[in-house]
């Protein structure tokens, strides 16, 4: 067919951010928002949009939209400084120093020697081993630190056997983000919902109710991924096969230093998974503990290795992630304060009533479509409000699962998405497809929340009402718990 | 358009596209049956022709230039010299003949046969363009003294013209590949291509089937890469390897490591016939130092970028 109009494709995505902000902010005009409600809506699509069409230049926009919103009195300063989330940045931030210095200290070098010279190891095996580790350091350490992990892994056994890595990439980075919803650490996600939820999630919250459903969900995921690229996984077996009888290794056999990264992951885990005893104890309010856990840890390593803080601070730390954060946040918040965030819930329960059942699939429902294609924390931090008007304690899962599961559905879906994609294109000169992406991110995508809708549907009569998690708080923290009702 | 026109159009559009060879020299510009001794005497004669008909600029310049393409890489086989110069002042090629019947030294070789050619220093494949026209219409099995043999200036540029030879509209791979000095088989050991890697001084080697096909290559990079692999280099205590430990196995396993083992099949490669400047983005794009020549799968060649950027740039 022959093109009728040609664009170039710079003025296309322009146009495009225009309409799309123009048409939702002309919505909101017609369902009768008022003139501060409009206002952030147009910057919050704004961002939303440009975030996903000009995702290098996503900072700039977050500046942009801050200063919009302040320029249109829609917050003044103090506001803004209240809605920067600063418990979520500074985790998160935390975070990144510890596994800056588990890295350093050789642990992910140790598990990646250990799986590449375990003997008589299949391309099943190795896949499947690849997979679970993605998963499981995506819980621990984050997805974005698990993507630099698993794909070293999996760069090192393609270079070696001369095959081409994206079929194994896309297994691998699908249950990063499956694994991501499995824990707080997983994801910003998981530290934003459970900060933002009404009130607080503790770890535990999200070992007792998301890990095991996180589980299954990956269990199908692995299933159907392995049936979809079983010839690639054939021929990688074939080449570890001859290979083997080579009587070649698939990596140098060295021993690495392990012993104090172990540590320092389990002084980590310890913290969090107690978080909610130390509080109780010390009289601090829920989730102190969470938050300062990574914080104290990461003050220990880097006094305890001053030699290497500039590389941490200047390599480890995200710096362009928590300043996007912040400004994010600051958008966010201005959708609460302004009333756009109750509006739009009371637009809800005229659409799907209040009933859970029904609540569930369409939160995640909405969310996993918003995640493909825009950056889910963007999303998730507008929507955690509008969920917290339910006051149904399955929708803060079913918008973690959402978001999470959503971000498999295109290559653009996850910041772990565009980091593995990046880091393949930079390696290998190979650029991946959208379609390639989409063939099987759209099944496991699909599976998968399918999977997490028949079990959110069927725990969700067994999960705290926000009363019963109100009176836990209270338990935890005399006034720590009312200070969030 | 003529292809005079083309060639005398404005500097900053000037191509060189469909260009008869003759076009570029006229019979004043052979100087026919020289007594020259040796070639740096005619190449005198030629240029100072050159200089007075066109105006090239200063002499001793061109000189030196030219002399550059006789130390290296100036077409010189079977009776005919062709040294070549780039130069500021020449704004399209110029080409200029000598010939003699009692010939005359070059180092060891009686030559009958030489021409000089200039070109553009802002236009990097022009010289290169004029070269492999002037090897098309002096073919391997033209004898040595035929041209040199010829009456009367204008009897040898009529033998250049009958040709009908045209220069190529862009540089070919081909044009600027370099034979392949040393090449390695599928059944050799990585000691083999350490030790060639070594003796040839080369950081990179192919690696070629009984067919003479390109089947991989083999890289010290990759060779480094295979013993300190990325994730080894997280670590920020090199203790371990200090003694260069995650070497030791391949040096134990050299002799029984075959290329096919370690070689990858992701190379920069083109066809002979291909626009020269594609091993370019070849070679930019795989990060190599290499681009392999084929005809179909066979090696028929390679360009090294440091050859490349020196025929090319300079």
């Amino acid at each position: 067919m022959r093109k009728l109009v040609s664009l170039p494709p710079g003025l296309a995505k322009v146009l495009c951010l225009v309409v799309v902000t123009f048409g939702i902010t002309s919505l909101a005009h017609v369902g009768g928002f008022d003139p501060h409600q409009i206002a952030s809506v147009a910057v919050f699509t704004m961002l939303i949009t440009s975030t996903a069409l000009f995702y290098e230049f996503h900072l700039a926009f977050a500046f942009l939209g801050v200063s919009a919103m302040l320029l249109m009195n829609v917050l003044n300063l103090q506001a803004l400084a209240e809605e920067t989330k600063l418990d979520v940045v500074i985790f998160l931030m935390g975070m990144m120093i510890i596994v800056g210095v588990l890295k350093d200290l050789g642990l992910f070098s140790w598990i990646i020697t250990r799986v590449l010279s375990r003997e008589g190891l299949t391309a099943r095996g190795f896949m499947f081993t690849a997979c679970v580790l993605g998963m499981i350091m995506s819980c621990l350490v984050d997805e974005m630190a698990a993507v630099v992990f698993v794909l070293a892994l999996i760069f090192q056994v393609a270079d070696v056997l001369d095959i081409k890595p994206v079929p194994f990439v896309i297994m691998a980075v699908m249950s990063i983000n499956i694994g991501s919803a499995g824990t707080m650490l997983g994801n910003p996600v998981g530290i934003l919902i459970g900060q933002g939820a009404n009130p607080p999630l503790s770890f535990n919250d999200f070992m007792i109710w998301s890990f095991p459903l996180m589980l299954v969900e990956f269990a199908v995921a692995l299933v159907l991924m392995f049936y979809l690229h079983r010839r690639d996984i054939a021929l990688m077996n074939q080449k570890l096969q001859e290979r083997r009888e080579a009587g070649l290794t698939l990596a140098p056999m060295v021993r690495v230093p392990h012993g104090w990264g172990l540590a320092v992951l389990a002084a980590l885990l310890a913290m969090l998974i107690l978080h909610k005893v130390i509080e109780r104890a010390l009289g601090l309010p829920p989730n102190t503990m969470l938050i300062t856990a990574p914080l104290l840890l990461a003050a220990l390593c880097l006094l305890w290795r001053r030699q290497r803080i500039k590389k941490y601070l200047e390599e480890d730390v995200d710096w362009g992630v928590s300043i996007f954060l912040l400004m994010l946040f600051m958008i966010a918040g201005a959708l609460e304060r302004t009333g756009t965030t109750d509006r739009v819930a009371e637009y809800m329960v005229q659409a799907f009533g209040d009933t859970t059942q029904v609540l569930i699939p369409a939160v995640l429902g909405v969310s996993t479509l918003m995640s493909a294609f825009v950056e889910n924390i963007v999303f998730v931090a507008a929507f955690i409000p509008i969920v917290n008007k339910f006051d149904q304690t399955p929708l803060l899962w079913a918008l973690l699962h959402g978001a999470c599961l959503g971000g498999n559905i295109t290559m653009v879906g996850s910041t772990a998405n565009i980091v593995a994609v990046g880091m393949m294109e930079k390696r290998y000169w190979t650029t991946v497809h959208f379609v390639t992406w989409l063939k099987t991110g759209i099944l496991v995508g699909l599976a998968s929340c399918l999977v997490a809708w028949a079990g959110l549907a069927l725990l969700a009569p067994e999960m705290p009402t926000r009363e019963e998690r109100v009176q836990s708080m209270a338990g935890v923290a005399g006034t720590g718990g009312e200070e969030h009702e | 358009m003529t292809t005079s026109q083309t060639r005398r159009s404005h500097r900053t559009s000037i191509t060189i596209r469909n260009i008869r060879l003759t076009s570029l020299f006229k019979p004043e510009d052979i100087i026919h049956h020289t007594d020259a001794a040796g070639l740096d005497e005619i190449l005198d004669s030629l240029l100072r022709h050159l200089a007075l008909e066109y105006g090239i600029g200063n002499l001793r310049e061109a000189k030196a230039s030219v002399m550059e393409s006789v130390g290296q890489g100036m077409m010189a086989r079977r009776g005919l010299a062709v040294p070549y110069g780039r130069l500021e002042k020449v704004t399209e090629p110029l080409v200029a003949m000598a010939t003699s019947e009692a010939g005359f030294d070059f180092e060891d070789e009686k030559l009958h046969h030489g021409v000089v050619v200039l070109g553009p220093a802002d236009l990097p494949g022009a010289y290169k363009q004029v070269l492999s026209g002037i090897e098309r219409a002096c073919p391997d099995d033209e004898p040595v003294t035929l041209v040199a043999s010829l009456q009367s200036p204008l009897l040898v540029w009529q033998h250049f013209d009958a040709g009908g030879h045209h220069l190529p509209d862009h540089l070919q791979a081909r044009h600027i590949m370099d034979n392949v000095k040393t090449s390695l088989s599928t059944g050799d050991s990585l000691r083999t291509a350490i030790d060639r890697f070594l003796a040839f001084n080369t950081p990179e080697l192919p690696v070629v089937n009984s067919e003479g096909e390109l089947v991989g290559v083999v890289t010290i990079k990759r060779l480094v890469r295979t013993c300190l692999p990325d994730y080894l280099m997280w670590v920020g205590d090199m203790t371990p390897y200090l003694n260069f430990e995650p070497l030791a196995e391949v040096i134990r396993n050299e002799s029984t490591t075959w290329l096919r083992d370690i070689m990858t099949s992701d190379f920069a490669h083109v066809e002979e016939d291909a626009p020269a400047i594609l091993a370019m983005k070849e070679i930019g794009q795989k990060e190599s130092l290499n681009a392999y020549v084929l005809r179909g799968r066979k090696l028929v060649g390679i360009i090294r970028m440091l050859d490349f950027v020196k025929s090319v740039l300079r």
